[in-house]
């Protein structure tokens, strides 16, 4: 148990690539961070560089009180799941989970405890003279997770576990992530660029993008108040709908000319207004309230079951909005519709630089 | 090398698991016609002549040609019961042990320290390949010179030491400059195969092995050299069939064609008594005797790799 700091951390890789730009978060004893974000971000760079597999350009990293950026990962107190699980291959499932022990000197007893409660607890108690390659993907999964409990360390990293499994072992592997976590309370740093399993999973959500730190928070906070157009379109699915707005005398308009009316203008030129499908409501005609007013064309109508979304558009080859509907609603391609959307359900960026208004 | 390719070309199928690829013919000529090259090579110059070998293996010929007689297994007896051969059977046995433990032990180190070079890495490695383009008898030549009695730079240098090396002459010193350019010469491919067998190993298993173990020597001998352990004994066939077999330009040029009391290995006795000394019934039922060997060893490789563990 620990809590684990980063202090600026940069990693500039040969030929001056700056891959992690100063990034620095506090992370509490026994919390769930998901860093999360797009391919190239840095995550996977900011997570190894807390194993230790990759060396710390500037800036410190901290678990518990002390600095470990020259600390061998052996030495660090951590234990890492891979993506491609990373087992031992010439080991039996027993001794893939008794190595690190044995390696640090533990006595046999003690040993032969650890891993038959970690394979209690796993449920691959009946694996354990298997090697890898005689188990699934699944299994895997739940061996090399065997193998990070095992050893009880300060921190848990986890380097997109699940993204080797299939959609339906991932949801289940991921509501067993998180309740061993609450049941072990130990600190744990996991990333994946997985929205949704980052949503689920942590207690706290660090959004990162180009290297650079975008928004930490709550995940529910991340997704009411998302900090720039950038978090608006990553968390969330289907993304939240960016319409580019200039100021027109009073109100708001699309850069095509299209009124919004009831917009609320902030004394800007342009903006970037955010709204989520599951926020517009289809109404009859003008009808009265606050709040913007849409009119738009249906393009297509998609149900997914529990909902439909329909695809719908300002003007033909305009920019096209996601709505969310209940499942049995009917709207044809080609009907017109008229959406209201409640004012404090309006998020506005700049259109600059991205940043929410608030 | 053309002894252990078939073994080397099983392994890898295991190795993938892949599923042989299937395609029907409509004529049953056909595959023959197809296979009919490879049949016709192995025919003409690997069947025709181990047969003839076998048949004068059991015949006396005539020196110059005039004819032969049976003498059924004579030749054998003379050959297993003569002081001689029991005395290059057991040079051929230690020199083959030290080419094969020397090279497959000099190339592992060379392909591990070249696996973590970052900088400059591939002319790194090819410079450590470059000996492997060396044909035989020009290794034997470069060896030769710097083992040379006046000028050889490696005679020159253990003789600061107090060693005074005389090639041709002490039957050590001979077999030390043997042992050294056949070991030499077989390096680069011990090389290039170590090296690719650890590049195939997992970057993520290596990385889980440096949180789980501190010590770097430790990690290597209970992850890394396992996970080379296939490749490690397809190379251990490979190096005692050439340490056995293809060191006989190395030998020759080393010994410049006069033999003397030097050590000489069983291959290279094979080719001395059937042309210089003109036996060749004897030299026919050793080189039976090396086929046997061969036979054995091929054997051993195929029924091994095939039980081997072999990690995907």
């Amino acid at each position: 148990m620990a809590t684990i700091t980063l202090d600026t951390v940069r990693k500039v890789y040969a030929g001056n690539v700056e891959a992690v730009k100063g990034v620095s978060i506090d992370i509490a004893d026994g919390e769930f961070i998901v860093l999360v974000g797009p391919s190239g971000c840095g995550k996977s760079t900011l997570l190894r560089m807390v194993a230790g597999l990759e060396e710390i350009t500037t800036g410190d990293i901290r678990i518990g009180e002390r600095v470990v950026n020259n600390i061998d990962p052996a030495d660090r107190d951590i234990a890492m799941v891979f993506q491609n699980y990373a087992l031992y291959p010439h080991m039996s499932v027993y001794n893939n989970l008794a190595y690190g022990l044995k390696n640090r000197g533990m006595n046999k007893a003690e040993i032969d405890r650890r891993v038959k409660e970690a394979a209690g607890i796993l449920e691959i108690g009946e694996y354990l003279d298997r090697k890898p390659r005689a188990l699934s993907g699944g299994q895997r999964q739940r061996v090399a997770m065997g193998r990070a409990i095992v050893r009880e360390p300060a921190a848990f990293l986890f380097d997109e576990p699940l993204s080797n499994l299939d959609a339906k072992l991932r949801v289940q592997m991921r509501v067993e992530i998180k309740r061993l976590q609450r049941a072990l309370g130990t600190t744990s740093v996991y990333v994946t660029h997985d929205q949704l399993e980052a949503m689920t999973l942590a207690d706290r959500l660090v959004v990162l993008n180009g290297g650079n730190i975008e928004q930490i928070g709550a995940p529910i906070e991340v997704y009411d108040n998302p900090a720039s157009t950038f978090v608006a379109s990553f968390i969330g699915s289907p993304a939240m709908n960016l319409l580019e707005v200039k100021a027109n005398g009073g109100g708001l308009e699309l850069v095509s000319g299209t009124g919004l009316s009831g917009a609320n203008v902030k004394g800007r030129d342009g903006y970037t207004v955010g709204i989520r499908p599951e926020h517009m409501e289809v109404v009859d005609g003008a009808a009265a309230g606050e709040g913007i007013t849409l009119e738009v064309t249906v393009n297509v109508l998609e149900p997914v079951g529990a909902e439909s979304f329909i695809y719908a558009s300002f003007e033909e080859g305009g920019p096209e909005i996601v709505v969310r509907v209940s499942s049995h609603a009917v709207h044809p391609a080609g009907e017109k519709l008229t959406l209201k959307v409640a004012p404090e359900h309006v998020h506005y960026f700049d259109a600059e630089t991205g940043r929410r208004i608030d | 090398m053309w002894r252990a390719c078939p073994g080397n070309r099983k392994a890898r199928h295991v190795v993938r698991g892949e599923a042989m690829k299937k395609v029907q013919f409509n004529t049953p000529a056909v595959p023959y016609l197809l296979l009919f090259p490879q049949l016709a090579i192995v025919a003409v110059f690997f069947l025709w002549p181990a047969a003839e070998a076998v048949r004068s293996s059991f015949y006396l010929e005539d020196p110059f040609g005039f004819g032969s007689t049976f003498v059924g297994f004579d030749n054998f007896v003379d050959t297993v019961t003569s002081t001689n051969y029991g005395r290059v059977a057991r040079f051929t046995g230690v020199f083959t042990f030290l080419v094969t433990i020397l090279s497959l032990g000099a190339a592992l180190l060379l392909a591990v320290k070249a696996d973590k070079v970052l900088r400059g890495a591939s002319s790194y490695k090819t410079l450590l390949m470059w000996v492997y383009a060396v044909a035989p008898p020009v290794a034997g030549l470069i060896g030769i010179l710097l083992f040379d009695q006046h000028v050889g730079p490696i005679v020159k240098f253990v003789a600061l030491l107090g060693w005074h090396l005389q090639i041709g002459v002490d039957y050590y010193d001979t077999a030390f400059a043997m042992i050294v350019a056949s070991v030499w010469k077989q390096i680069p491919v011990n090389f290039i195969f170590f090296l690719s067998g650890l590049q195939s190993i997992s970057k993520s298993v290596q990385e889980a092995a440096s949180i789980d173990c501190r010590s770097g020597f430790r990690r290597f001998w209970t992850v890394t050299f396992p996970l080379l352990a296939p490749t490690g004994f397809f190379l251990l066939i490979i190096n005692i069939t050439y340490a056995m077999f293809d060191t006989f330009g190395i030998i020759d040029v080393v010994l410049k064609t006069e033999p003397g009391n030097n050590p000489v290995t069983l291959v290279y006795k094979v080719y001395l008594d059937g042309f210089r000394g003109n036996d060749l019934g004897g030299s026919s039922a050793q080189s039976v005797l090396l086929m046997i060997v061969v036979f054995i060893l091929t054997i051993i490789q195929f029924r091994l790799i095939e039980r081997r563990v072999h990690y995907t």
